[in-house]
């Protein structure tokens, strides 16, 4: 008996030992299930599969993300229809770990981002600005009025809205608190939700920033403006490299309260620009140092940056710090400045301040303080000038360059002379905004600055153009020859032994938020010292920008007037304008200058032209199928009272939800001012697009273009249609030129969403003549005598939640030309006997327009 | 926060670096080194993630990664190069106004790649061997121009062809192994023994056969025995990051020069001999956690070409620039079964490091059950000036001042390559 007592727990010992075992094995049931997606290895392997399938399971998990759903695991071949039964019961499917707030505005914020990501050039700060608060958002019952006004989208009279608001009901709580607030738009509303909290908790103090790293072998292009055709073929045929565009750049923060940046440009076929640093050279790299939201007793310090920054105030007239031209600056919807301080990441590099600036404010008041010291590109003058004893080439004029060469590339006198055009000249600039809010919404402000140089200022035109080409001077050239300079720019400052001239600018601004009215206006001077102006057209060059703005739920209305001076040359005024400086001056015509490039005083000045007159825009919403937006704007040109205007339309048709059709119609002209001038041009531009949204986001979009610029025949471009007989004297009364220039263009488009992950987009079209056209991220001007066919294909891959990566190749087919010969004015072929004919150089050919192919690379780290 | 210190100096690194020709590169060659679809399709990116046989070029060490068993994999490849040589036209006022293009070449050259693998199961330190052969430079090249009067008043046919024909390619016959050394790291080294000759014609041929032309020949035969080899490791940081690097020794081709059609009295020209430079490569691959498993790859490789000689008889002829090549791509898989491929290449040239190059490319495929196609295609085109390959002189041309050319190279690369897998 004893025996079988041992035997008998022996048995029960196995038995107890194998459910023991058992549950050691397998410890999932019903009531204990398997959280899967956030398992280790070790807990899949205990699910009743073999090891091989358990790994299958959690690389799955790790590489392909957290299942969806129970029903997932029926993709793997090895579960059939028993096996998922049997595990059905031990698994649960939860939310893969607990993001961080950080990681799920990321998620949700992705698609923003993307678009971000590829916005650069005049709106940097603006762009910065909306990465960093998107992902750390501020609580909205602390934002100030100009936090609220940097916003995309956002108008003043919504963030008036939303300051009055505050101020009424003391707090705003929630979303559909923020919404409630009268006068704000749903547009303003819809802009701002993604930027705010309403969360009283400070956030941790943590280190978080992006990173963007940007290669392409094709100018990246901000606007139109920004687009000349002799640019880019200028940039093509430029130096000896081959070098991409490349632009790197870090935003981060530390906390709210502590900002650091740095970023690099170098642009396309540019040489490599260093900095010695002792040991190693170092790429010129921008950066700043920010600390905000600082209390020294009574005084707020709201900001102070170390480093490079950016400074704009008011609409922009006095001071606005970037290199870049917007046309048509009014600071509403796309056409915004970031107003304030801010760390300068753009790839601003002529007009960047290098220095320190603060925002200071006491209750109502508040005080900006920036100063700086730099070196500018600029034109020297090759005939020096008796300077308190000294011979001293003089700068001519400030210069934007799109590759900053030491010299100009052909301009073999300058070189001789040692007068590089970059960094040739010191600039010291220091000045101040004043600023006192007599109400929450209502604001006055003063705006003072003062730049020295370290060489005299003789904006001399002789000193650009060809000596034989003088007589090409007209009119329209006064711009040039009210260049701010000569002896009156004279002149020593008291901080700087080596100032030898200066410029000083001052003005006034106003802002008021009256309900749903918004006026702002700002009247700024030039200082001649001939004292303060105030309108008096006969003394200090002033300009004046004015606007108001009415805003509805579904109508908005803006009026604006504007008129800047001639005499007004301020090199930081941003201010609305149509054109840059310099239009339809003889810089704009290469030929005529000592180096083509110097066309640069054109094409790349971001400053706006002498104009004066208005500009009104409107939208209406009529209903949910119909859109209508307006701009007219209707102005003089300051130098040569040419009147001329401009009137685009927009209908956007909405017949069903995903069906948008957008019509639109552009009248552009500049009116005869009499019978000599080559002023008159008319410019008709239809665009028509029709896009069909798809599931998934997905999107298919057609579009149709048809443009015509007429003009003025120039006679000095066209050829006799009967050429004289040899021998006889050259008559030129019968000119045959182009009248009018004719454009096309035909395509479609596609976006496909794989899913969240991988966007794939795609563009085929034909086109000929000009045409513009924003490609994926990037903005495109091309031209096209003979008709060409364009195709591009960009990927997007989000990698992970925080990284993304965006390819993107385009090619340009075009039709050949086949037969060119350059003529002279007399129609004889420039060849050999001829007397404009150079040797080596050729002047025809059977030629074919270059195909260009285009790469683009982005990278994208948010962490 | 762990990769913002490496992501940043990478970035700014590259930033400093970015600073490349080609047919005046015969006798030395481009190094395209695709060694199968995958990697084309990523641009030549990937080193750290390619455990297939092309591990054998790209990193050794990363063999080790790949799935126990045989694998065979075999690889034909397309290369066509469309070049376009043009000279500049200007406007009456000297100003430069655009490229005419006087010759077009377009030309399509093939190549076969491909080898064997096997994975050991549970061997402790050995994990892979490897054999494969590869193209290490391929100079096939094809160039011809037609000549005319210069005078469009008359309508004329060519009266002669100038002609460049160089053929052959070196091939690299590869050897490698891998081995694990911690569960996280693995080595692997390889040795290539490169073998192949090369032709080159160039000629200029009348039309009138009573005109006598003018040929210029050269045969090259490997006369060492050159072994191109290299060392790599590869680490795993953590379920999600692998890094990797790769070293290439130097090594020297010594030619056998000869004439094959020389003329009477002619000496026979002198050996040659190129060095070829050391490289080092680093790779990172990024595993991101998302429903297409996408697969980052970013390498960087530097090459010491300005260590390098290229003699003929004892003259040092040429003086390099050190180049780089930076590539990233990124690989998703759909359906577990379909690979998506894309990535772009940035080099630059030793014969210039101011010449660039941007690659572009991608791919997909399908993945089976024991075989795998790929399918991977790449773009790649650059332009730089160089001085005209005939001299027109020669024909009484009006071109002796403007002998520099505008030249525009495009490149098209097709690649499939088919993989078996037989595992236990």
């Amino acid at each position: 008996m004893r025996k079988y007592r041992y035997i008998v727990f022996f048995l029960l010992g196995i038995f107890f030992s194998t459910i023991a075992y058992a549950q050691t094995e397998m410890p999932y049931s019903r009531e204990n299930q398997l959280d899967i997606n956030n398992a280790e290895f070790e807990d899949i392997a205990l699910l009743p599969i073999s090891r091989s399938l358990a790994e299958k399971i959690h690389d799955r998990i790790q590489y392909g993300g957290p299942f969806g759903s129970i029903f997932d695991l029926r993709n793997f071949e090895e579960i059939d229809q028993p096996l998922f039964l049997t595990l059905k019961p031990l698994i649960r499917i939860e939310p893969y770990m607990v993001q961080s707030e950080r990681e799920q505005r990321l998620a949700a914020l992705y698609f923003n981002l993307d678009r971000w990501g590829g916005e650069e050039g005049t709106n940097q700060a603006l762009v910065d600005t909306w990465i960093e608060q998107a992902l750390e958002p501020i609580n909205v019952n602390q934002m100030r009025l100009e936090q609220l006004l940097n916003l995309q989208g956002v108008s003043p009279v919504d963030a008036a809205a939303i300051i009055n608001y505050r101020n009424q009901v003391g707090e705003i709580s929630s979303l559909r608190d923020l919404r409630s607030a009268p006068y704000l738009s749903w547009f303003g509303y819809r802009n701002t939700r993604n930027f705010v909290s309403f969360d009283q908790d400070e956030a941790p103090k943590e280190f978080h920033g992006s990173l963007l790293y940007r290669m392409s072998n094709t100018p990246f292009l901000t606007e139109e403006a920004d687009v000349t055709g002799a640019s880019v073929d200028d940039l093509a045929n430029a130096g000896g490299n081959s070098y991409p565009d490349v632009y790197s750049r870090l935003i981060s923060n530390y906390g709210s309260d502590i900002k650091l940046g740095a970023s690099y440009w170098r642009s396309l076929g540019e040489p490599n620009l260093t900095t010695d640093i002792g040991f190693t050279e170092l790429p010129n790299l921008k950066f700043y140092l920010g600390l905000e939201n600082k209390k020294l007793g009574p005084i707020e310090l709201r900001k102070l940056y170390l480093g490079n920054y950016h400074v704009a105030f008011g609409q922009g007239i006095v001071m606005d710090n970037t290199d870049f031209f917007t046309p048509r600056k009014s600071g509403f919807g796309f056409r915004k400045r970031f107003l304030g301080l801010s760390g300068d990441n753009s790839r601003t590099r002529q007009f960047k301040f290098t220095g320190a600036a603060a925002e200071f404010a006491f209750k109502n008041a508040h005080l900006f303080l920036f100063g700086g010291f730099d070196k500018r590109d600029a034109l020297l003058n090759r005939t020096p000038i008796l300077f308190e004893g000294e011979e001293i080439h003089p700068f001519n004029q400030l210069i934007v360059l799109d590759q900053r060469f030491e010299y100009a590339p052909q301009d073999t006198s300058r070189r001789i002379d040692t007068l590089p055009w970059r960094n040739s000249v010191k600039e010291l600039t220091y000045g101040f905004h004043a600023a006192y809010d007599i109400l929450p919404t209502t604001q006055m402000g003063v705006t003072y600055y003062e730049s020295a140089y370290d060489r005299p200022l003789r904006p001399d035109i002789l000193e650009v153009v060809n000596g034989g080409d003088a007589g090409q001077i007209g009119l329209p050239d006064n711009e040039v020859f009210n260049s701010y300079g000569g002896s009156l720019s004279d002149g020593s400052n008291p901080l700087w032994g080596d100032a030898k001239s200066f410029r000083r600018v001052y003005g006034l601004n106003l802002q008021s938020v009256y309900q749903n009215v918004a006026i702002q206006a700002e009247y700024a001077e030039l200082d001649k010292a001939d004292g303060m102006a105030l309108f008096r057209q006969d003394r200090n060059p002033w300009a004046f920008v004015g606007s108001a703005y009415v805003q509805y739920n579904s109508f908005n209305f803006l009026a604006l007037y504007r008129n800047t001076q001639l005499g007004f040359d301020n090199p930081y005024q941003r201010s609305f304008s149509n054109y840059r400086r310099f239009k339809r001056t003889i810089f704009e015509d290469y030929f005529y200058l000592q180096d083509e490039f110097y066309l640069q005083l054109y094409s790349n000045n971001p400053q706006p032209q002498a104009e004066r007159g208005w500009y009104f825009s409107t939208r209406y919403q009529i209903n949910r199928k119909f859109v209508l937006s307006m701009e007219y704007d209707n102005w003089l040109r300051n130098s040569d009272d040419v009147p001329q205007y401009r009137l685009r339309g927009n209908v956007q048709f909405r017949p069903i939800f995903p069906v948008i059709i957008d019509l639109r119609q552009k009248y552009q002209g500049r009116e005869a001012l009499n019978d000599n001038t080559l002023e008159y041009f008319e410019n008709f531009e239809f665009r028509a697009r029709a896009r069909f949204r798809l599931s998934r986001f997905n999107e298919l979009a057609l579009i149709y273009g048809d443009s015509r610029v007429d003009f003025r025949p120039r006679p000095r471009l066209s050829f006799p249609t009967d050429p004289t007989p040899p021998g006889d004297e050259y008559d030129n009364s019968n000119l045959a030129g182009s009248k009018s220039l004719g454009g096309d263009l035909i395509g479609g488009y596609y976006t496909h969403n794989f899913n969240e992950w991988l966007k794939v987009r795609g563009f085929l079209g034909f086109y000929k003549g000009f045409y513009w056209t924003f490609e994926d991220t990037q903005f495109f001007v091309v031209n096209s005598d003979r008709g060409a066919t364009r195709y591009w294909l960009s990927v997007y891959s989000r990698i992970s939640n925080r990284m993304s990566l965006r390819f993107k190749y385009t090619h340009d087919h075009q039709q050949p030309i086949n037969f060119i010969q350059t003529r002279d004015s007399g129609n004889e072929v420039v060849e050999p006997g001829n007397s404009l004919y150079v040797p080596g150089q050729i002047y025809q050919g059977s030629l074919q327009q270059n195909n260009q192919e285009f790469y683009y690379m982005e990278l994208n780290y948010h962490f | 926060m762990r990769f913002i210190l490496p992501v940043t100096c990478c970035l700014f690194i590259l930033t400093m670096l970015l600073s490349a020709q080609n047919v005046p590169a015969f006798p030395i060659g481009e190094q395209w080194q695709f060694p199968d679809a995958r990697s084309l399709g990523m641009a030549g990116a990937g080193s750290v993630s390619n455990s297939g046989n092309g591990a054998l070029v790209m990193n050794p060490a990363a063999l080790a990664k790949n799935d126990a068993g045989l694998h065979l994999a075999f690889s034909p490849m397309g290369r066509s190069l469309e070049e376009r040589r043009a000279f500049p036209i200007y406007d009456r006022f000297g100003s430069f106004l655009t490229n005419g293009i006087y010759v077009v070449n377009s030309n399509w050259f093939g190549q076969f790649q491909g080898g064997a693998q096997y994975n050991f199961k549970d061997m402790p330190f050995l994990k892979s061997i490897a054999i494969g052969a590869f193209t290490e430079l391929d100079h096939n090249y094809r160039y011809e121009e037609e000549v005319r009067e210069n005078d469009f008043e008359r309508e004329q046919a060519p009266f002669a062809y100038n002609q460049i024909i160089n053929d052959g390619a070196i091939t690299r016959f590869s050897f490698g192994a891998a081995f694990q050394l911690t569960p996280k790291l693995h080595a692997g080294i390889q040795a290539g023994l490169l073998s192949g000759s090369l032709d080159q014609e160039t000629s200029i041929i009348f039309v009138d056969p009573n005109q006598e032309g003018l040929l210029l020949a050269r045969n090259r035969e490997i006369s060492n025995t050159p072994i191109a080899a290299s060392l790599g490791a590869v680490y795993q940081v953590d379920p999600y990051v692998s890094v990797g690097a790769h070293f290439e020794l130097p090594y020297t081709l010594d030619y056998d020069v000869t004439n094959p059609t020389p003329a009477e009295g002619e000496e026979q020209p002198l050996a040659e001999s190129i060095d070829y430079p050391m490289s080092v490569n680093f790779g990172l691959e990024y595993r991101g956690q998302q429903a297409l498993k996408a697969r980052l790859n970013i390498d960087l490789s530097y090459e010491w070409w300005s260590e390098g000689d290229y003699l003929i008889g004892n003259e040092s002829t040429a003086a390099f620039d050190d180049a780089i090549q930076i590539k990233a791509g990124i690989e998703h898989l759909f359906f577990n079964q379909v690979p998506f491929l894309v990535g772009i290449q940035y080099r630059t040239t030793y014969q210039n490091r101011q010449n660039t190059r941007l690659m572009f490319s991608g791919g997909s495929g399908f993945r089976g059950n024991g075989w795998q196609v790929d399918l991977a295609a790449g773009l790649s085109k650059v332009e730089y000036t160089a001085r005209d390959l005939f001299d027109d002189s020669f024909f009484g041309g009006d071109r002796s001042g403007s002998p520099i050319d505008d030249v525009e190279e495009s490149y098209f690369f097709g690649m499939a390559t088919l993989k078996v897998d037989i595992t236990p």
